[in-house]
């Protein structure tokens, strides 16, 4: 921790005087942790002696060689020229004034000063499309999500800079012309000289699609430990919190043992496995620790719902929606809340405030979806997806949510590509495998659909018959019928085992004693009387088939017999 | 006379004479044809009579001034005795020329003042043209230029006074008098011939040039060809580059380049607002519109009235939709300020154009023709509003007749050419295409047209190879490549036809690039992952696509088509993408 202080206390200033508020936020909260304070505000504060600073004063920070591995910013020449246009247009850029903002900084040649026009003229840009957009509400052909037509324009104003912001920048704007390859290049260049800038770094993380791209850019990127915060963040986004990142959250722990942020992904990572005691467990930790902090709390919201702890989340949503109702975890918060109460209306509120506040906010897009398939609104719904994938198509529940949509919609194409996307980010979660099957079941193409209930049931709950019972139909459907009897004998021996009453496996039974009957000779004939005894000593509804089915049976047996 | 004793002199009729061109000199005319007319009396003399019909002429009363001219002149009268002084010099010495003294021949029949001097011919032709008499001033002028292959007249003949030949002038007149009888081919003839006997005419310049009279490489070579040398030994290259940089601009960029930065540089004009022009002026022809929106803003901060920079400054304005209310506020400033100026009603056509009022931008439109029937921007225009509103046909009427104007610009014949695509008329389109590719062999756009053409009757080939004419055409121009997205979608789709659909994808690529929003571009995209069997991007662009275009009913149907071929495809292939991530956790749809 101690060798980053220097770091971090830079990277908030380059931050926010960059109108990077959450970037700087991010880092702050580094320094404002009560393990550091106690060293770094006495480090800050100046002596009431009158005896002169040496110079580094900072008696309890060991000293720290200087680290060369992480490139200062280079000064810039006209940074001081400019710096009172830089003030006064930070004051505009903080007041929402964009547009004043940029124009007032247009002339400026510092990095920082172009970075701020550039940034501001972005934003501006960026309301604009949605102002437009949202405009447009209710008409057909509205498109499906804003669209920024200055990005164009915009993007060779950032051009050809090596200043690690500039190039964030350009990745920013690179992201939104849909030129991944390019912002991804960029971003991590911007991040191999300034590895501070967490906004960056989510950037990047929207920006990747699996786990395949992780791996492929992870040795690209500085070694440095907000990279490890980075791919701790990214894996449990996959929901792929391996035992390898939990030990990689220990590691960074360690340096940083007070991070509220790490805290937090602990507790995601907990929540991931659903270890959801000690997930709530920690974050009553952090808001102890910070009882004002907004980050992640939308997370701990969903922990919370999936708990069913209605008192617990209802006291922080009246605690925070007082707090500041203009936050986009806050009102995802409330939105959970209001779903938790079923009232998927006010709920659904929410969750848009939330999305209007922040357009990327991925969690709110794929929640609202929810919502509205509770309503039975499959076109807003499918709205709402598709924002979500398109904001992060790393998200399983978005394309899963999207096809669960159009299967409702009968549309069992578009549900199975969806499904699809789903199974290929999940490919050990049975239930894509299940969902994948229905669709091409559905379509009539029972190969397939057998291929992936076989696939479903390797994971599957071993005392389960469902897959089973789906595989013997599909077996039965294409003319299978040895397979479709051995799984429903399966069927009947799981059913057994567990214990089940005969009426959830009668049909069964009755499957496999025809299938041995059909086969004549060759058939077990003392399995399929076994069977149909037993279903016709029984009172389910199949007792007159068995019956019936028995004395075929017996009569054919007496007859071979009797030849 | 040397001038210090003159003072002393001066007779009666002297001192008159210098009281006339005073007052002309100040704009008291009242005064100068009071006084003028006391000294014809006197003297009775074809000098004053001519200075006399020039104080009418100047005073608008043009017929007046044709009588005085014309009336039967008594030519044995004596002549007056005390010619000289001031005005004498005036008169004869500098602006009339060798051609425009008054020489009274002694043996004379000629009966009237015109017959006398080529200078009250001259005068006595612009009153009629004034008037409206074409009739008359043709008769005045004559038919063709009665100088030529005269041993003193010629181009190549530099004006002895350094003035501006009368001969040129006449040429000009003529020449504007054929513009009026429709006879466009002889006012051509004649203006150039104005021209050439005199580089200084800027009039008959601008006309031809800026009237889009000649196509590009006639133009150049014209220009070009002037006997500068000759007439201006020491200016010539001066006026050659001045020239040169109002000419069109899609050919010879860098000699063009070259005359403005000579211009800007050794003749220290880089301030002028012509100069500043031309640069506007090739920034449009490269699509640059903000570029050149920055120069024609400070060309009309320099002189808040340039009637060419300003017809660029508008369709500048037109194309940039965040300068749309600023538009609107200069219509209004210069109806105000400028009404009796064609371009300011034309401004406010633009302003109806742009907010789709095609009516009401047609009536603005049509009042701009009135006021200046050769300006040619308005045409245009008027014809662009019909063909946004789906009349074609209108539309080419309209069109054909500014191509009949403005016979120099190939873009007429172009725009016709483009309805008639549009109209499916391939014959009429290609006939008209190709007129225009003969006048001007180095637009894109034409370029582009010609290929869609060629997509049209099948001859993919071909129409790949002018796609990528046009594109090399378009490379040229530095920083405009965004505007090409439609050709790169046209070569792309020429491409699939051939069946290559890796260069179909590189140019859907580019379509793409050039604009990330770009419906069609994602869909073709789409289809070239399609029909290559990438089933799982195709789907992806085609709902890219839908994104941006929700009801294109193309889009759903392809998109239709791509997941019925997804279903086929076998499931297990999926797992084998994201199966290094080890599964630990449960699925947790809700929350």
């Amino acid at each position: 921790m101690n060798a980053h202080v220097d770091e971090i206390r830079s990277a908030v200033r380059d931050c926010s005087e960059r109108g990077l508020h959450a970037a700087a936020r991010w880092a702050g909260e580094f320094l404002a942790t009560p393990a550091v304070s106690s060293h770094s505000r006495l480090s800050d504060s100046a002596p009431l002696t009158s005896t002169p600073r040496r110079t580094p004063s900072r008696p309890f920070v060991p000293p720290v060689e200087p680290d060369t591995s992480f490139p200062e910013l280079e000064t810039d020449p006209y940074e001081t020229d400019e710096a009172d246009l830089h003030a006064v247009a930070r004051t505009y850029f903080d007041a929402k004034e964009l547009d004043r903002a940029s124009h007032l900084l247009r002339g400026c040649r510092s990095a920082r000063c172009r970075f701020l026009c550039v940034y501001a003229q972005y934003l501006a840009s960026e309301k604009r499309a949605q102002d437009t957009w949202t405009a447009k509400a209710d008409t057909r052909s509205r498109e499906e999500k804003p669209i920024n037509p200055e990005l164009v324009v915009l993007l060779p104003k950032v051009d050809g800079s090596k200043e690690p912001f500039i190039l964030f920048l350009r990745g920013i704007i690179l992201s939104g012309l849909r030129r991944r390859a390019e912002a991804i290049e960029c971003i991590i260049m911007s991040l191999k000289a300034y590895p501070w800038n967490w906004s960056c770094w989510q950037l990047l993380s929207s920006l990747i699609e699996d786990s395949d791209e992780l791996t492929r850019i992870q040795p690209l990127l500085p070694p440095h430990p907000v990279t490890k915060m980075f791919i701790v963040n990214v894996m449990v986004e996959l929901h792929a919190a391996t035992d390898e990142v939990q030990q990689m959250l220990e590691e960074l722990l360690q340096i940083f043992p007070a991070s509220l942020h790490l805290m937090a992904q602990k507790a995601l990572v907990c929540y991931h496995i659903r270890d959801f005691d000690q997930a709530e467990g920690i974050f009553d930790r952090i808001l102890e620790l910070d009882p004002h902090r907004i980050e992640e709390i939308d997370i701990f919201s969903n922990i919370l719902y999936v708990m069913d702890k209605r008192a617990k989340l209802s006291h922080l949503a009246h605690k925070f929606v007082v707090m500041n109702k203009n936050r986009p975890e806050v009102c995802c918060l409330v939105g959970n809340y209001y779903s938790l109460r079923m009232e998927h209306e006010k709920a659904i509120k929410y969750f848009r405030r939330a999305v209007q506040l922040d357009q990327t906010y991925l969690a709110a897009w794929t929640l609202m979806g929810h919502e509205y398939v509770e309503l039975k609104n499959s076109e807003a719904a499918i709205e709402a997806y598709r924002r979500a994938v398109d904001v992060n198509r790393k998200d399983y529940r978005a394309w899963y949510g999207l096809g669960q949509t159009y299967e409702l919609l009968d549309m069992p194409q578009y549900a199975l590509h969806y499904y699809q996307r789903a199974t290929a980010l999940r490919p050990y979660d049975i239930r894509m495998w299940q969902a994948l099957g229905n669709c091409y079941r559905i379509l009539d193409k029972s190969r397939e659909a057998i291929e992936c209930y076989k696939r479903a049931l390797i994971g599957a709950d071993q005392r389960d018959t469902a897959g089973h019972l789906q595989l013997a139909q599909l077996f039965s459907d294409i003319g299978q019928h040895r397979e479709a009897a051995a799984y429903h004998q399966h069927c009947v021996e799981i059913c057994k085992w567990v214990g089940k009453p005969l009426g959830e496996y009668a049909k069964s039974c009755i499957y496999v004693a025809k299938y041995e009957m059909s086969r004549g000779a060759a058939g077990d004939w003392r399995l399929a009387r076994e069977y149909l005894e037993k279903v016709a000593n029984s009172n389910v509804g199949e007792v007159t088939v068995a019956a019936e089915l028995l004395r075929e049976l017996l009569r054919e047996t007496r007859e071979r017999v009797q030849s | 006379m040397p001038e210090e004793d003159e003072e002393v002199n001066w007779s009666m009729v002297d001192r008159f004479r210098l009281w006339r061109h005073d007052a002309m000199m100040q704009h008291l005319y009242e005064t100068a044809v009071f006084w003028g007319d006391k000294v014809l009396s006197w003297t009775n003399d074809p000098n004053d009579a001519f200075w006399l019909a020039q104080t009418h002429f100047l005073t608008n009363q043009y017929s007046r001034a044709e009588r005085l001219l014309t009336r039967p002149w008594p030519v044995n009268r004596p002549r007056s005795l005390n010619i000289k002084g001031k005005e004498r010099a005036d008169a004869n010495g500098h602006s009339l020329g060798i051609l425009g003294g008054i020489h009274v021949p002694q043996d004379a029949t000629a009966s009237r003042l015109v017959d006398m001097s080529v200078a009250c011919r001259y005068l006595a032709a612009q009153c009629s043209v004034r008037l409206g008499k074409w009739q008359d001033a043709l008769e005045m002028l004559g038919e063709a230029n009665p100088f030529r292959g005269l041993g003193l007249s010629g181009p190549r003949v530099p004006n002895s006074d350094g003035g501006i030949k009368v001969e040129s002038s006449m040429c000009y007149l003529r020449g504007i008098l054929m513009l009026r009888l429709n006879r466009t081919d002889a006012a051509k003839e004649n203006l150039m011939e104005a021209l050439s006997l005199d580089v200084k005419n800027f009039d008959a310049f601008e006309v031809l040039i800026g009237g889009e009279m000649m196509g590009i490489d006639e133009e150049w070579a014209f220009v070009q060809g002037l006997e500068y040398k000759q007439q201006t030994s020491e200016d010539a290259e001066f006026v050659r580059s001045i020239y040169t940089i109002r000419l069109k601009k899609y050919k010879h960029t860098d000699e063009i380049t070259l005359c403005r930065e000579r211009l800007m540089e050794e003749y220290g004009l880089s301030e002028n607002p012509d100069v500043l022009f031309g640069y506007a002026d090739q920034l449009y022809t490269q699509y640059r519109w903000v570029d050149c929106y920055a120069i024609t803003s400070k060309i009309l901060e320099l002189r808040n009235f340039h009637s060419p920079a300003l017809a660029v400054h508008l369709a500048c304005m037109q194309h940039i939709s965040h300068l749309h209310p600023k538009l609107f506020l200069l219509a209004h400033e210069l109806v105000e300020r400028e009404p009796d100026a064609p371009i300011s009603w034309y401004a406010v056509g633009v302003w109806y154009f742009i907010t789709g009022k095609y009516t009401e931008a047609r009536k603005y439109f049509s009042k701009t023709s009135l006021m200046d029937p050769r300006f040619g921007p308005a045409w245009i225009a008027f014809a662009h509003s019909f063909a946004l509103e789906g009349e074609h046909e209108q539309a080419v009427i309209a069109y054909s007749t500014s191509a009949r104007l403005f016979q120099g610009s190939h873009l007429p014949l172009l725009f016709i050419g483009m309805e008639h695509i549009q109209l499916f008329n391939v014959t009429l389109a290609e006939e008209h295409l190709e007129a225009a590719f003969k006048m001007c062999d180095s637009d894109p756009l034409l370029l582009n047209e010609l290929g869609v053409l060629a997509y049209q009757k099948k001859q993919f080939d071909r129409a790949v190879k002018l796609f990528n004419e046009a594109l090399q055409l378009a490379k040229v121009i530095p920083g405009a490549e965004s505007k090409w997205a439609t050709t790169y979608l046209n070569l792309g789709q020429a491409y699939r036809k051939l069946g290559m659909y890796e260069q179909a994808k590189v140019a859907f690529k580019r379509v793409v690039e050039i604009n990330p929003y770009h419906p069609q571009g994602l869909a073709c995209l789409g289809m070239m992952n399609h029909l290559m069997n990438e089933i799982s991007d195709a789907i992806l662009r085609y709902h890219e696509a839908l994104g941006v275009d929700p009801l294109n009913t193309n889009i759903i149907d392809l998109m239709n088509l791509a997941l019925a071929a997804n279903s086929e495809i076998n499931p297990l292939t999926l797992g084998a993408r994201g199966a290094s991530i080890d599964d630990t956790s449960e699925m947790d749809m809700g929350h």
